[in-house]
């Protein structure tokens, strides 16, 4: 169709864009690995005489570019100080939900009939059904961990990899040279990750990359209602719920971590959107 | 038509078994509820007298049996902290939560539709480059700090709205408002999408060299074939919906089922969870199966099938 190629969104090919998500993306990646060693002000150090100070207030630890919370913490460095939960749990749970996914919609797709039907009913059964209530049922009844929040996101991304995995495997299946390997006795194993994998790979990273940012929001949605992981320094989501009580006063503890998932998911989005131009011009909008 | 219908019911039925049975397991996999609801100086005695009550003694068939009978009655059971049943609290929660998915739900339709549409017909204009924009910006932003930042804008800052609560119509604007952002970028996108597979085909060609108006051609021809789509990811963001309006409500203490399921939660308050999880579960099939028949009455081309 000739209106492919101007479905594309313009903006999004401009590389000043790009550019600008890399830049965030990278800084917050750093924040992830070294962020104790790059905060200004201790995130967990509380200070009774420097509560709500506004942005840009200095106390005797410093100046508080951001402000600080309704114990005296310093909110940068807390946003710092809270990538790393963010990140780290978000990217594990879409690894496991891309192992667990794309290795099940292989096998189905590769295997049986039986195996495909079950898969679909399962994945039928869970959309059926409101995640975020399923997430948060699991969670606070079992009591938040950093496993199970792992667990439970990943459940959450899971689908669309087993999906993507099953039906292009389907399409690989049929090639001719997967006969050719057939012929030639190759193990299924073998035909799975030598010549299966390769060719849905690049769609499965491309997918990967947008759940990577739908994980981010809901570990922070998590968070958000008190059901997040277990860290000395709060989360993002639960700086927003701590700064929640204190909107009439202190706007700053509302605004910024938001701020933060905001600019973190945008530019994994716009990553994403990024890698689809590139890798998969065909799958683009949708 | 009717066997398509029959498969969808009998998932409905499975969704909802499963979600029964979930919340049984969890339930009993955490742990034993006479810790909850008895204080901590109680006897032995006592706990012995309530898990006697409570049917906790009974073996686990048993109990998951008596359990799934009951709820296929509407019994919950009551709350553990006060004699009120779980029925009767859920059936309370439940309007608010109806109203504002309704309003949200309109609200997003409203502006998403003709903006998809008109992005779709006018295709790198103004109007679309915007439309893709929201649509990325949007779905990069946690609902509830978008809720958070209108509360920061239009209630603190401007005094338009109150902050929170759900006694008046006023309080409904800015959650409604934060809810129908959460569904207007995947909506509008879709949209757009279905209209750009609708007006290349060639029954829009044959409308439009009848020499119907534009308008016409647009609004009956392009629309209402592009609507299964639409209708469909309607049923999809219902759930979507449910989702959003956990937190939602949660951020403007709206008095629905969403922060029902997230208090109780909080309070380990067990029957209520598993009761909202249940009547979430059959709401949710139920709206998808009318959907199904929705489509169907919209694109007669589906009937056949």
């Amino acid at each position: 169709m000739q209106q492919t190629a101007k479905r594309r969104p313009r903006w999004v090919k401009g590389n000043l864009v790009f550019l600008a998500a890399s830049v965030v993306l990278l800084a917050l990646l750093v924040f992830a690995v070294a962020g104790d060693a790059l905060a200004p002000i201790d995130p967990a150090r509380q200070s009774l005489r420097s509560r709500l100070l506004p942005p840009g207030a200095e106390s005797r630890l410093g100046i508080h570019w951001l402000g600080t919370d309704s114990v005296g913490r310093d909110v940068l460095s807390q946003i710092i100080a809270g990538a790393r939960p963010a990140i780290a749990v978000s990217a594990a749970a879409v690894a496991l939900a891309v192992l667990v996914g794309v290795g099940l919609g292989m096998i189905a797709g590769y295997r049986s009939k039986r195996m495909a039907d079950a898969l679909l009913y399962v994945t039928n059964i869970q959309l059926a059904f409101p995640f975020f209530l399923l997430a948060v049922t699991v969670v606070g009844i079992l009591r938040p961990s950093i496993p199970l929040v792992i667990f439970v996101i990943a459940l959450g991304c899971w689908v669309p990899f087993a999906r993507i995995a099953y039906s292009e495997t389907l399409v690989v299946v049929e090639q001719e040279y997967i006969e050719a390997v057939h012929v030639m006795r190759g193990s299924v194993p073998r035909i799975l990750f030598r010549h299966v994998l390769p060719n849905i790979l690049p769609n499965i990273v491309v997918l990967a990359t947008f759940m990577l940012g739908s994980a981010i929001v809901m570990e922070s949605g998590l968070s958000f209602v008190g059901l997040g992981v277990p860290t000395a320094t709060p989360t993002w989501g639960r700086m927003l719920s701590e700064g929640r009580d204190y909107m009439q006063t202190a706007w700053w503890l509302t605004v910024f971590p938001g701020a933060a998932i905001f600019l973190l998911v945008l530019s994994i989005n716009v990553l994403g959107e990024h890698l689809r131009d590139r890798i998969s011009p065909k799958k683009s909008s949708n | 038509m009717g066997s398509v219908l029959l498969r969808q019911a009998i998932l409905g039925i499975c969704v909802v078994l499963t979600a029964l049975t979930l919340t049984f397991v969890l339930v009993r996999m955490s742990g034993d509820p006479t810790s909850i609801i008895l204080p901590q100086e109680a006897t032995a005695e006592q706990r012995e007298q309530l898990r006697q009550r409570l049917g906790l003694n009974d073996s686990l068939l048993t109990q998951y049996f008596n359990y799934l009978s009951n709820a296929a009655r509407g019994d919950f059971g009551s709350s553990y902290f006060d004699a009120e049943s779980v029925s009767s609290i859920v059936m309370r929660h439940l309007p608010n939560t109806l109203v504002l998915a309704a309003t949200s739900l309109s609200l997003a339709c409203l502006f998403a539709i003709p903006l998809g549409v008109v992005a779709a017909i006018r295709q790198g204009g103004l109007i679309d480059r915007a439309v893709q924009v929201v649509a990325v910006v949007g779905a990069s932003m946690p609902s509830f700090w978008v809720g958070l930042l209108l509360i920061q804008i239009f209630a603190v800052g401007l005094n338009l709205f109150p902050t929170y609560g759900s006694d008046s119509p006023a309080h409904l604007v800015l959650p409604a408002l934060t809810l129908a952002l959460y569904v207007f970028p995947g909506l509008s996108r879709l949209t757009r999408a279905s209209v750009l597979e609708t007006l290349p085909q060639s029954y829009v060609t044959a409308a439009r060299a009848k020499g119907m108006p534009e308008y016409r051609v647009i609004g009956r021809t392009v629309l209402r074939n592009s609507l299964v789509p639409i209708l469909t990811l309607l049923a999809l963001e219902i759930g979507n919906l449910i989702g959003g309006a956990v937190l939602t409500e949660t951020v403007f203490a709206w008095q629905g089922i969403g922060r029902l399921a997230i208090t109780s939660i909080q309070r380990r308050d067990f029957p209520v969870v598993q009761g909202v999880v249940a009547y979430v579960a059959v709401g949710f099939v139920v709206v998808t199966f009318l959907v199904e028949i929705a489509i169907r009455v919209v694109n007669p081309k589906l009937r056949q099938k």
